[in-house]
């Protein structure tokens, strides 16, 4: 069984060249806007939850200047992505059905915000300025990006219920400190880009992780009119959504037409030895242990800010090393994670007794010394295929990049032969959608043969 | 020879070692003296919630009684240890209908006969100290010893350290802390320094917790608990436990927030300014998280749970688990009203539509003393006009009030006789001025600074 095994990874990887044919589809970027001066509107529209509901909603759309072309609101708002020094101009007017009598408005914590360019009928709230419903009066928040890192913007107008119906967003400042990005080691890397500026906070790709809850009783009440009904002390939270979508919605491709108004996806990539800068945002109102299998990541920043014990120069040093970060209300973290085979135990690209390392591919703890799982078989001999039970995302092979032989009523997801880690709430009735299981804060992160290109 | 006068010396350390433990133990104690009793709190919307709480009656600090108000409040007044004082007693007296006992978390109790253990199916007491031998459904009713309704007993941390702290009910705490039987223990480690290095200007004191007045009014009723003594009323129930528990007003220092409330602002009482450093001592007394976060400003994370870090840590929202304490600094360098709320959104009173909950505002007013636009905070000299901030050595003292040249803490003959050897050059350092040359008018500002230390400025501790 090895033997054939072996024989049939060979085959697959060289079939998979061909037959790229993605169970699930990724964007190795953080899918945003970027750009200085950001139009957005308060509107209300209807989400899809993976239990087939339609949830009314309030979120941020963006409106990209010409006329005629408004784009529908989206959950969570567009991520603005802004350079440090920038300084950033939002401006909010309020499309929500005035019948809801709400005011609507932003805050961005960790700015330092002017609201004095807004016009003449934006009125005070309680904690900033509010666009009133009339379509016409607009707030415009002001700050200058001083610092590179990761934020969240939230509804500071009668939150509790606000952000429950959707009024969140991030906010990604770069860093344009002048610093060098360490070079790359391995051939099949991108180059290095920066989350901080320091070099010991440089990661290949990114992913942002924004955490919200829905209680469709809520917006059920909004929905029939009975806002006046609706008490956010009695919140029961039923679905649970990163970037605004719930397993598996999460992972289709962004901007699918299926999710008109949920365009991000969560669906994180790497390769071996690569870096992957995880933004992590609590946007909602509970506390989640999202748990990262497959390796330990180190918690570079929190609330924007480096974790650095005088301010900058000496990096990230205060970081610290986890498997699961509570996300917090109110609070974002960027950790970095890597994925090396480090004690994995066999050789994950199955070599023969003669077989050269593949250097560069192989976990060495010595850099180049020794390959300690170079050529060490897979540790159990594996049923035959039709005594198993397999998950959509088993390739056949266990082998990294290798495929073996599926059932024919497989669904076959895995065609690239990658590994699928689970990066998952903890918190683990929050892997349901409507007590639906799986579905809601349930992800992957894909660890692809290095010969496998991520888009 | 040697040994002579080493004995002598010893003789001489050790009389001075009992005389230092003399002045030490007269000071080493100070006491609070509390009651606690029944009291009530009255939401924004007029809800009465019947509460228990403690009143400070008076402060024995080395015979020095200062007398308190005596008034029951939700959370009880901080009490506040001296600095360098290691013994804390609270004599409580008891003016509840059942035991109560006293925890301060972080803080080492004496051991005076607690816990105290029920027998599992009464409330009859079946031992103090440890488990009754062989009894296995025994239960703890409390973690300290008690004092029993009408008496008064005395508690004793004989090692107390500096931080800040939650002073807690020990007895049936799901129920009695709950009741609002807090308060806030605090020590600094010197006048206006809380930790090591963490000086600050102003203080405040808030003490998050949350109402459900369902449980409050079943607790006055007793109708509360596995044995309730009465009948619940007409369209109530008995409430067995906390367990279903379902806050409906979140409290910081015993206020929901209402438009000109005691929240609005948070420190009404206590004037912030731009050239203040604000200690925020941050206390979750209640058993949910709460998330303070603050808007237009970060904050210094100092310590947690009475424990100084290492390095502080920038945050705009500090995570406040049940029964966490934190103490971060603010050190404001814009004028304003700058909103301090619940991140976790507990912004209502009862679930109406009005702002209300845990938000509160801090007032910072303007302070630039020496008028030259740069606030105090900012100010690298805020007793002299410099609004070019110019700073040549970079030690974040001001050339105009930095003639220290050789950087020895204060302007003597030595720093003369610097000057004197760039005299008429544009030596960068001793130009105070920022007129290009090392002249007379720089002499005029070396005199002025004479004998004293460099500054003061605003980025200097």
């Amino acid at each position: 069984m090895y033997k054939i095994l072996k024989r049939k990874g060979g085959l697959f990887l060289a079939l998979m060249t061909v037959l790229l044919l993605w169970g699930v589809q990724a964007q190795a970027v953080v899918d945003g806007i970027e750009g200085t001066t950001f139009n957005l509107v308060a509107m209300q529209d209807y989400i899809s939850a993976p239990d087939g509901d339609s949830i009314l909603m309030w979120g941020y759309a963006h409106n990209d200047g010409n006329p005629g072309t408004l784009d529908r609101m989206q959950y969570p708002g567009p991520t603005l992505i802004v350079s440090q020094g920038d300084t950033v101009t939002v401006n909010l007017t309020n499309q929500l059905p005035p019948a809801h009598g709400q005011n609507v408005s932003i805050v961005f914590p960790g700015q330092v915000v002017d609201t004095s360019g807004s016009s003449a009928g934006a009125v005070d709230g309680a904690l900033t300025k509010e666009a009133p419903p009339d379509g016409l009066n607009f707030v415009s928040y002001q700050f200058e990006a001083t610092h590179p890192g990761t934020y969240v913007y939230r509804s500071g107008t009668r939150p509790d219920l606000q952000v429950e119906m959707g009024l969140v967003g991030a906010l990604i400042v770069r860093p344009t400190g002048g610093v060098t990005p360490p070079l790359e080691s391995r051939a099949y890397s991108p180059p290095f880009k920066l989350a901080y500026n320091h070099a010991d906070t440089a990661y290949h790709y990114e992913y942002l992780y924004l955490f919200t809850e829905v209680d469709v009783n809520i917006h059920r009440l909004v929905e029939d009119g009975r806002i006046a009904e609706v008490d956010t002390t009695v919140w029961f939270p039923v679905h649970w959504f990163v970037n605004g979508r719930a397993f598996p919605d999460l992972l289709q491709a962004p901007f699918h037409p299926f999710f008109p108004t949920q365009p991000y996806n969560c669906v994180p990539q790497t390769h071996p030895f690569e870096t992957v800068l995880i933004r992590v945002i609590g946007a909602g109102r509970q506390l989640h242990p999202m748990h990262y299998h497959g390796a330990d990541f180190s918690v570079i920043a929190v609330d924007g800010r480096m974790l650095s014990s005088d301010g900058g120069a000496a990096g990230p040093d205060l970081a610290w090393q986890a498997s699961t970060i509570n996300f917090t209300p109110g609070q974002t973290a960027d950790f970095l994670w890597e994925w090396t085979g480090a004690e994995i135990g066999y050789d994950i690209y199955d070599h023969a007794p003669g077989d050269a390392p593949l250097v560069g591919y192989e976990y060495t703890p010595d850099n180049g010394g020794t390959y300690p799982d170079h050529t060490v078989n897979f540790p159990v001999i594996l049923a035959e295929r039709d005594d198993l039970a397999f998950g959509q995302f088993w390739s056949g092979s266990p082998f990294l990049g290798a495929m073996g032989d599926l059932p024919p009523d497989h669904p076959g997801l895995n065609s690239g032969g990658a590994y699928f880690f689970p990066w998952h709430s903890h918190s683990e009735k929050e892997l349901t959608s409507n007590d639906v299981f799986p579905g809601g804060a349930l992800t992957f992160i894909i660890l692809q043969h290095p010969t496998t290109p991520i888009p | 020879m040697y040994k002579k006068v080493l004995k002598r010396f010893t003789g001489v350390l050790l009389s001075l070692i009992f005389l230092g433990v003399l002045v030490g133990a007269a000071n080493a104690v100070t006491t609070f003296n509390m009651t606690a009793g029944t009291t009530t709190l009255t939401m924004p919307d007029a809800t009465v919630v019947p509460m228990w709480g403690f009143a400070l009656d008076s402060t024995d600090i080395g015979g020095v009684v200062t007398p308190g108000d005596g008034l029951v409040k939700v959370p009880g007044d901080p009490l506040v240890v001296p600095p360098g004082e290691t013994i804390v007693i609270i004599s409580l007296t008891n003016n509840l209908p059942e035991p109560v006992s006293l925890n301060i978390l972080g803080q080492m109790l004496t051991p005076a006969g607690g816990p105290v253990w029920t027998a599992g199916t009464s409330d009859a007491v079946v031992s103090t100290g440890s488990r009754p031998v062989g009894d296995t459904t025994a239960r703890v009713r409390s973690f300290a010893h008690e004092t029993p309704p009408g008496g008064t007993v005395s508690y004793t941390w004989a090692n107390f350290k500096p931080g800040s702290y939650l002073l807690l009910s020990g007895t049936n705490p799901a129920k009695q802390v709950q009741m609002g039987l807090y308060a806030a223990v605090t020590q600094d480690v010197a006048a206006g320094v809380a930790y090591t290095g963490a000086s600050y200007t102003k203080e405040l004191v808030l003490v998050y917790s949350e109402v459900d007045p369902e449980m409050h009014e079943a607790v006055a009723g007793g109708y509360y608990g596995a044995n309730p003594i009465n009948p619940p009323p007409v369209g109530k129930v008995a409430i067995p436990s906390s367990l279903h528990r379902d806050a409906k007003y979140f409290l910081i220092n015993g206020m929901a927030y209402e438009p000109g409330g005691g929240l609005d602002p948070v420190n009404a009482g206590i004037p912030v300014g731009t050239d203040d450093r604000v200690l925020l001592r941050l206390l979750n007394a209640g058993y949910e998280t709460h998330v303070p976060q603050i808007l237009n400003m970060y904050m210094r994370l100092l310590a947690e749970d009475g424990n100084p870090l290492s390095y502080s840590r920038e945050r705009y929202g500090i995570s406040l688990p049940a029964a966490k304490t934190a103490d971060v600094i603010v050190k404001p360098t814009i004028a304003g009203t700058f909103p301090l709320y619940d991140a976790m959104l507990n912004l209502t009173n009862a679930g109406d539509g009005a702002p209300g909950g845990m938000l509160s505002y801090l007032n910072i007013a303007l302070v630039d003393t020496d008028g030259d636009t740069v606030v105090d905070n900012l100010d690298n000299c805020t007793l002299v006009p410099n609004p070019a901030q110019r700073d040549t050595d970079g030690d974040n003292f001001g050339n105009y009030c930095d003639t220290d040249l050789n950087n020895d803490g204060t302007t003597n003959g030595t720093d003369v006789l610097v000057l004197r050897g760039v005299f008429l050059t544009a030596d960068p350092d001793a130009d105070f001025n920022g007129d290009n040359i090392v002249n007379g008018g720089d002499i005029l500002i070396l005199r002025d600074f004479f004998l004293q230390p460099p500054g003061p400025s605003g980025l200097v501790p």
